[in-house]
């Protein structure tokens, strides 16, 4: 088990720093001149383009520049915003706990609503229940998210003391503001988890060692619950945690819609104000904790299924 | 002959035919959008604006009086086109990578493969995201991004496709007869692959659509005065209290268009994928049979 986690991380760091080159080479590409940018535009003269040549590093050589920006990434320096000069770090500092906390209420939406659906499905398969829920499913699937948000704004406005805007001093704030986007980041992960439980779920019920268990006479209850469920979560944890990966893109969406001080909504400012030291630092969070996610699904994965371990 | 009867009885199913049906509209209506559209997509109108659905404006005007059905039509041109061209750059620069990776293995295939690790590490809009922060908001820039991005899932299709292909018998016939790789590749492998590929971008059109929108909707794609369906929909937000249908036009023409494409790409796949594949009732196996069953 050790061995086979060390072997997952290992193949890991590589492709983050490969990853990290690529967003600094990209962002480097712009034909955006940074002074221009830091200066806001205006006319300076030369003793100030060179003390913002030298404040920003621009004087050293591009390698040094990525090294010096390596080096902040992983002693907690992300650099110094072109057009606040405030530290990078400071300002995602601030912005972390939202975006976090989007994804794991929507994740927990997405769970909590998706399995019991996904299991009622099949365990009442070409009912109506189960038509009904998997047509919605197929919607939400294709329904963008952006389109939910809006549509979630529009229901919410007739709806009074339903805020998404203001502060977040306590627990209950943190929880009012983000409940409704969570809500709406969540359907198409509902969508897709729902459907692949309800397939898993069928799967298993049809299969010999559940009718081992009917023929034991054990309670139907028994047999969806501890019989045929652990075998079908299996699909259903691969589906799930690659919508988790998912809703970091998701959340950068919502949060526009929403207007919520998370990082996506840094993420796009900052592009449209051509703030690289913001883009290139967020981006690189976002892919890192893409990377991650993926990495605890194989360890999760494993634990799981032993097979896998030995491959 | 009575063998490609009996298959054409079941390519067309009952929502394949809706399906199929419906894109051919959409499409053809986008194709020849100057000639349907009842107005211009830019005509405005500013003593018509907020104007409910009528017999003039059957989904009525926006916030400068301009036709919605018009601008959908044309913003369906933008938005079907745009996703064609992202899939296509994706199947020209993945198919032969997949080819190659699958029949070649060893050392080029672990190459193309560990390349395309990296790119499969990015989410694919943040890839778009920063390829459009740097070159510039263009729906060039979000379209070409967005064709790498799905590079690796048609290659890898093509890599495990061609990896079952290498090993049969035509593939090693064709080999001992003197063909060149190229040849055999793409004029023996390849033929055998393309029904499966093309279910695969029946389907990545509809993800292009969806994440094409999102960049539009975040001013990242089509740039005014061109507007697609995700453009449409970030300026209906701003009147959402006023007319909800601004945003609910070009909203439900997404979701419709992806609904259709998934089902189109299920219908396929089911129709390839013989294990799936429904028997014919019993009639029509009567009337092949030739009336052996009624003895």
């Amino acid at each position: 088990m050790g061995r086979y986690i060390l072997k997952r991380i290992l193949q890991i760091i590589p492709i983050f720093f490969v990853v990290s080159i690529i967003i600094f080479g990209i962002v480097r590409m712009s034909p955006t001149d940074p002074v221009t940018v830091i200066l806001g535009g205006k006319k300076a003269t030369e003793a100030a383009i060179a003390a913002v040549k030298i404040k920003f590093h621009f004087d050293q050589p591009i390698v040094i520049q990525y090294l010096l920006w390596m080096k902040g990434i992983f002693t907690g320096d992300f650099g110094i915003s072109y057009k606040y000069q405030q530290a990078v770090s400071g300002m995602i500092a601030g912005r972390l706990l939202i975006t976090l906390g989007l994804i794991a209420i929507s994740s927990f939406f997405g769970i909590v609503i998706a399995i019991p659906a996904g299991v009622l499905c099949a365990v009442k398969k070409n009912t109506a229940a189960d038509r009904v829920i998997s047509v919605v499913a197929v919607i939400l699937v294709s329904c963008p998210v952006f389109l939910t948000s809006i549509l979630m704004i529009m229901l919410m406005s007739h709806i009074n003391g339903a805020i998404f805007t203001g502060t977040y001093t306590n627990l209950a704030e943190f929880f009012q503001r983000l409940s409704v986007p969570s809500l709406a980041l969540s359907f198409s992960m509902i969508a897709l988890v729902a459907r692949v439980s309800r397939t898993s779920m069928i799967k298993e019920l049809k299969s010999n060692y559940v009718e081992t268990a009917r023929a034991k006479g054990l309670s139907s209850q028994r047999i969806i619950l501890h019989h045929a469920f652990k075998n079908a979560i299996i699909p259903v944890i691969t589906v799930a945690s690659i919508q988790i990966g998912a809703m970091i893109v998701g959340a950068v969406l919502v949060e526009n819609v929403f207007a919520l001080p998370g990082l996506g909504s840094l993420l796009i400012s900052g592009i449209n104000t051509s703030d690289y030291p913001i883009v290139q630092s967020i981006m690189l969070l976002l892919v890192g904790a893409f990377l991650l996610i993926n990495l605890l699904v194989d360890i999760l994965y494993a634990v799981i299924d032993p097979r896998i371990r030995y491959e | 002959m009575k063998m490609k009867q009996k298959n054409l009885g079941h390519f067309f199913t009952v929502s394949m035919v809706i399906s199929l049906i419906l894109l051919t509209v959409i499409i053809l209506a986008s194709v020849f959008a100057a000639y349907v559209a009842p107005y211009e997509q830019a005509a405005i109108d500013m003593s018509k604006t907020f104007q409910a659905p009528s017999a003039a404006h059957w989904l009525g005007t926006d916030n400068v009086g301009r036709d919605i059905l018009s601008r959908l039509i044309y913003g369906a041109r933008v938005t079907l086109l745009s996703a064609l061209v992202v899939v296509v750059i994706s199947v020209i620069i993945g198919v032969p990578l997949g080819l190659i990776s699958g029949y070649y293995g060893g050392k080029v295939d672990n190459i193309i493969m560990r390349v395309e690790d990296v790119i499969l590490a990015f989410p694919a809009l943040l890839l778009a995201f920063l390829f459009v922060a740097s070159f510039g908001k263009s729906i060039t820039n979000a379209i070409v991004a967005l064709g790498i991005v799905y590079v690796p899932m048609i290659s890898r299709l093509t890599r495990s496709l061609t990896l079952t292909e290498r090993n049969k018998a035509y593939v090693e016939a064709a080999q001992s007869i003197g063909f060149s790789d190229t040849r055999i590749l793409f004029r023996h492998i390849l033929p055998n692959c393309v029904s499966t590929i093309i279910t695969q971008m029946t389907l990545d059109i509809g993800y292009a659509i969806l994440d094409l929108a999102a960049l539009s909707f975040l001013g990242m794609g089509v740039q005014p005065p061109i507007s697609d369906w995700g453009a449409m929909l970030e300026e209906g937000r701003a009147f959402i209290q006023i007319s909800p249908l601004l945003c609910l036009a070009p909203g439900i023409s997404i979701i419709v268009t992806v609904v259709l494409l998934n089902m189109l790409s299920d219908n396929i796949q089911m129709y390839l994928d013989q294990s799936q594949r429904k028997l014919p009732s019993f009639k029509k196996l009567r009337k092949m049979a030739g009336g052996l069953i009624e003895q």
